[in-house]
Formats: structure tokens, sequence, C-alpha cells
């Protein structure tokens, strides 16, 4: 029997698909009378001669365009055999897109006035959720006339404005708080991002609807990264590197220098190990020595070991762990000696 | 409310009209007009709380530049509550009985959901008060009993929501 009229649904879950266009491609000619069947958790956008025309809601629909069955046949021979009448619908998806991730892939600088170095790093992440508040706005926006689109297509913007906002009201917020103060306030931070945020959501046709912190802490960049962002002066970093040293002395094998810059540019013991290190130095202390590099002790710890090879403590570690450099292990501490360095060096 | 039911049942498509031709349809066609008139009405309802969730985010983002920030996880409570009003209420249950089964609904009792549905939405007004209470009480000492109210509000909404299901509960029990 001839095709008189069409039936178009999209029963697909739509697990990342936002919006899936019918057809895929090309030009439909739905035909005047075809049923268009939307689910409960879908909406569909009405295009029609290229104008988005309305939004239609769940259930079943009746398309009217000006192809006639069996007329437009006739007509469609004048036009080279297709419809000049075209019609499409999209098919969005009205669901709530949940879990999404954030995280900041560059730490937020923001005040920390007298504590540590007077600013903090900030990295944190968690999970947000956002669905379509208007189909019309979002497909004419935003989709285009693509097949379909995904939540992977527009995440990235969803996240740059997320950050924007988190990073401007983390800059109100230590305006009057402190750093340790956010701490308690990382419930009032989400719902403060949220509603930041819900315009910027609303001018594509979407709404924010949870955004929620999992953790946010002071960065674990090292004293090499603070100083490469300028945020350290030479005294400072020398002090930073000291302790570090002096921490790996102790006994972390993995020799970041994560510990003193991030908490201590976060959180202000920078001030306490610098006094104290002071003191060691007037005293004739051995970590300076090593960490200023004017001279290369016997036996050294990843992280002096990196300062004379200029990598950071992880290379190092990583490179005794690959077998390249020979290190003793006492307890979970790396030891490397001077003519073990030397050797690696020669290749 | 009931220009929705009229419209809708005014504007049946042919395959509708046919259907009401075939014996034992014709009341069929007419519950699902009311079924379609009520979702028209809960979008309704849906569309004003929507309205007053815009506005107490935008109170937050208030709060915020006045340095009252410990406040809005408060304002955000009632925010949530909102939230869970509205999406129940457009995903809410359209009051279906099979054909065949053993209880039906039939149009009269559907239109008592029809008016629960349209009472609901005098709790709007309710709740854009309790956002006017904590407008005004910005920056003095009685914001804390605002947001309190307004929190107290929205849950009397979700509350109200949740007594539907009881409306319904009765209408199959008769």
């Amino acid at each position: 029997m001839a095709r008189i009229f069409d039936v178009v649904e999209y029963p697909k879950e739509m697990a990342d698909e936002i919006v899936h266009r019918f057809p895929e491609s090309g030009v439909a000619d739905l035909r005047i009378g075809s049923q268009v069947i939307i689910r409960e958790s879908q909406n569909v956008v009405f295009m029609r001669d290229g104008r988005a025309l309305d939004v239609l809601g769940p259930g079943r629909h009746t398309i009217t365009t000006a192809n006639i069955p069996l007329l437009v046949d006739l007509v469609g021979k004048a036009f080279g055999d297709r419809t000049p009448f075209t019609a499409e619908v999209f098919y969005v998806s009205m669901k709530e897109f949940a879990d999404r991730k954030w995280g900041t892939p560059q730490p937020i600088i923001v005040r920390n006035p007298g504590m540590g170095l007077g600013v903090a790093l900030l990295q944190g992440f968690g999970t947000y959720s956002f669905k379509v508040a208007d189909p019309q706005q979002f497909v004419t926006q935003i989709v285009g006339a693509q097949g379909y689109y995904r939540t992977s297509d527009i995440e990235n913007r969803l996240r740059t404005m997320l950050l924007s906002k988190l990073q401007d009201l983390l800059g109100e917020t230590t305006a009057s708080k402190s750093v340790l103060d956010l701490i308690g306030l990382t419930d009032e931070l989400s719902a403060g991002v949220r509603a930041k945020t819900q315009d910027d959501f609303k001018a594509i046709g979407l709404q924010l609807i949870s955004f929620y912190i999992g953790n946010l802490k002071p960065s674990d960049k090292s004293a090499e990264d603070l100083r490469a962002m300028g945020m350290l002066d030479m005294q400072t970093y020398t002090q930073l590197q000291a302790a570090d040293a002096m921490r790996d002395a102790a006994q972390n094998p993995n020799g970041g220098a994560g510990l003193t810059a991030g908490i201590g540019a976060g959180m202000g013991i920078g001030n306490v190990l610098s006094s104290t290190l002071n003191n060691q130095m007037q005293n004739g202390g051995q970590a300076a020595p090593a960490a200023n590099g004017s001279v290369m002790p016997d036996v050294m710890t990843p992280a002096e070991a990196a300062t004379f090879l200029k990598v950071s403590a992880e290379d190092v570690v990583a490179a005794i762990e690959a077998g390249d450099l020979k290190a003793r292990k006492i307890g979970n501490a790396f030891r490397i000696s001077k003519d073990a360095l030397n050797d690696f060096l020669k290749g | 409310m009931s220009d929705i039911f009229e419209k809708v049942s005014g504007e049946q498509d042919f395959i509708k009209k046919i259907l009401a031709k075939v014996p034992g349809f014709k009341g069929y066609i007419e519950r699902g007009d009311r079924r379609m008139s009520d979702k028209l009405l809960r979008e309704q309802v849906a569309n004003e709380f929507e309205t007053l969730y815009g506005r107490i985010s935008g109170l937050q983002r208030d709060l915020i530049s006045q340095g009252g920030i410990a406040y809005v996880d408060d304002m955000e409570a009632a925010a949530i509550k909102i939230r869970q009003f509205i999406d129940r209420i457009k995903t809410a249950s359209y009051g279906y009985s099979g054909i065949f089964d053993a209880i039906k609904i039939k149009e009269d009792k559907l239109a008592m959901v029809y008016e629960y549905d349209a009472a609901l939405l005098g709790l709007s007004d309710q709740v854009s008060s309790a956002i006017d209470n904590v407008e005004t009480s910005m920056g003095t000492d009685g914001l804390d009993a605002a947001i309190r109210h307004l929190v107290t509000v929205s849950q009397q909404c979700v509350d109200a929501f949740n007594k539907r299901s009881e409306v319904m509960k009765d209408i199959a029990a008769e």
C-alpha cells in the first residue's frame, strides 16, 4: 500500500542525547495528518519551512503541513521529486541530566590576608545536574540543524560557566571570610553557585538543577609551580623548598612538594615553617645547603636530587621505580647516592 | 478552569473524532480530554512556581552580594522544596485506569482531581507573599524568621501535593 501518513516516534532512552532530529539528515516530507508520538520525558520542536513553529508536549500530535498525501507526489514532480513543504521534528529530552562532573583544572587564587603567602590556591571537584528548560530556544540557539546533540557537546561550556561563578563567589566570600571559614560554608557556596548560574543557563534554554561541591581544598601545587606562577619571591621559595626537603627526610617516599606549598600557601602553616627554618639556617642546619643547590651531598632525598636535576621530585621517584636511577629504600623513604645520580646523568 | 477542558475537547483531531464514533470509545475520549486538560493545568501551576523559584534564586544572589552568604543555604532549603513541588506536579499521575480494569475512574471523578490541581494554583500566592516578606526583611533582624516562614510554606506545597495521591486513592476506593 502506498505511503499516506507517517508515524514519527523516538522511543530510545536518550541517555546522553539531549536532542535527536527526525530525520537525522536531509529534509523530511512529513505529510499532513502524520502522527508524532512523544513520550513523557520528551518534548518536540516542530519545524516547518525552516521555522521553529511550536513545542509539542507528551502525547500524540497530528502534524499539519502542506504535504497533502498523494497530491504531494504530484507537486513533487515539479520540484525534482522532492517536496517544497519541508517539515522536521527535533526530539528534546526533558529529563534531568544528573551526576555530571566538574573540577578545577587550574587552582583558583583567592585572598587569604594575614595567613601564609596572603593568598590561597584552592582546588575542588563535585557534581551538577541540568535539564532543558526551553526546548525551542535550546534547539534554535544551540543545536541548529545537527542530527543529534549530546551532553558532551555542551559540557565544556557549562563547566566553564560554573567555574567562573565559583571563582567569582570565592572571591566575594574571601573578601570577608578567611579560607579556613570556607570549610564550614561548603553548602552555602554550592547553593550560591547554583543561584548565580541560573541566568547563564537560562540564556541558552537550560536550567541548572543542582550544584554540589564534593571537595574544596588548598591546592597541592609545588613550590616550583608557585614560583612559575610568579607567586613566590626567592626567599619564600627557598624556605618552602627546604621545608619540603625536611618533610621528605622525615619519611615521605614520594617526595612531593605539595604539602608545604598547598597547606602552607592555603592555611598559613608556611609562616610557622619559615620561622622554624630561619632558626635552623641560623644554627647551621643541613637542609638549606641541599635545597640551595650549592653543594651536592653524598646522600640525598628524592626532593634534594630533584633540585639538582631541576625536575619534580615525582619524576625522580618515577625514575627510581622504573629502575633508571639507583636508590636505596629505607622504610618508606628513598635515599640516592651522589654516585648514583652522576651515573644516571651519564646515561 | 473549565475553559481549558473546553479548549482541549474542541480541538480534537480527526483520529479522535473517528474514534469517538466507535461505540464505547466516546467516554474513553472524554476521559482522555479531561486528563489532557488536567495536564495543561498542572503545567500552568508548574510555570507559576517556576517564576517563584527564579525569584528565590534572585534573592540568593542579592544575599551573596550583600555579604549574607550564611543565609543562602537556608534559602536553598526553600528552593529545593519548590523544585520538588514543580517536578512532582509536572510528572503527576493522570488518574488513569484501563478500559477493562476492575476499578474505573469516571469523568466526574477526574473532575475532582482537576479541581484539586486547580486549588494547588492558589498556593503560589502564599509562596509569593512569603518571598515578598524575605525581600523586605533583607538586612534586618527579621530575615531569619522570614526565611523560616518561606521554608515552611514551601513544605506545605509539597505536603499538599502528597495529599493528591490520597484524593485519587479515595476516588478509586469509592
